[in-house]
């Protein structure tokens, strides 16, 4: 799996009806739905998130292990979902639709308060087997 | 020739091996590298440190005063119920509010920006054994039970 492919399937699984994500709305009065791959920048400040957000870091953590030629090497993809919208019940639906489609992630769920927005973290991992570089 | 092993003897080892790991390796070892490693935590911005001293940046570490890093290593207990053996931790530092604020700086609520998830290397599971606290555990283990 790579970053393209992760955004892909969580935008998919949210997107589709009924809709669970948020918006951003850029500076220029547009909007777009409120999901972001946070790499040398996170979300720009001047995007005000409505709704559920939901963020994912581009690259993996990877842990590596030998392997007889090989390395096997497990990945981690950080997703984070925010809720904007303290009323709404979004997240929780969004949170059954990832557990049942990302079944091996480790779930970490925020309940909201006076200070933080409700949120869940995900941790997917996502194992590859790699050929040695350079081959031998 | 084969050697019969009192069971007891194995299960005594082996929560020998597991109160050792959770006490020293993580209680002490552990806790204290997550919380004092500057090159781990990312965060956006600079605060000023209640410890003194100029602003700080990014990478940063979370230990500041020691409060919330304190408050998890006293609260640390091993508890058995039964045939579980279970080591607890609860990270109650509370904030000027009287709120507790651990899960502010772990997730990245309220003021914290960047979530610095310091209980991650031992809580998810499928890293749990390719991280530090899961070699150790392993190796803890082994020794133990070729002592026997």
């Amino acid at each position: 799996m790579n970053i393209t492919q992760l955004r892909d399937a969580i935008d998919t699984l949210l997107s589709s009806s009924p809709s669970l994500l948020g918006t951003y709305k850029l500076p220029n009065n547009t909007t777009t739905p409120a999901i972001y791959v946070v790499g040398r920048q996170s979300v720009p400040s001047a995007w005000k998130a409505t709704g559920l957000e939901v963020t994912m870091r581009e690259f993996p953590e990877r842990l590596p292990t030998t392997m007889m030629g090989t390395v096997r090497v497990l990945q981690q993809w950080e997703v984070v979902m925010m809720q904007y919208t303290p009323s709404s019940a979004t997240l929780s639906d969004a949170i059954d639709r990832m557990v049942r489609r990302f079944p091996d992630a480790t779930v970490r769920y925020t309940p909201g308060d006076d200070v933080a927005y409700e949120r869940c973290r995900f941790i997917i991992p996502d194992m590859v087997v790699r050929n040695l570089y350079p081959a031998a | 020739m084969a050697i019969l092993l009192n069971a007891q003897a194995i299960e005594k080892s082996l929560v020998k091996a597991f109160s050792e790991w959770a006490s020293i390796d993580v209680n002490q070892t552990h806790w204290r590298e997550q919380f004092t490693d500057m090159s781990k935590w990312d965060y956006n911005g600079e605060t000023k440190r209640k410890s003194g001293g100029p602003p700080v940046g990014s990478p940063r570490d979370i230990y500041d005063l020691g409060r919330l890093y304190e408050s998890g290593v006293n609260s640390f207990s091993l508890n058995r119920n039964g045939g579980v053996l279970e080591a607890s931790w609860h990270w109650d530092a509370k904030n000027a509010n009287g709120i507790e604020y651990a899960s502010y700086v772990h997730e990245g609520t309220g003021t914290n920006k960047t979530a610095r998830a310091f209980t991650d290397d031992v809580a998810v599971a499928s890293s749990f054994f390719l991280k530090t606290p899961g070699m150790a555990l392993k190796l803890r283990v082994s020794q133990a039970l070729a002592a026997l």
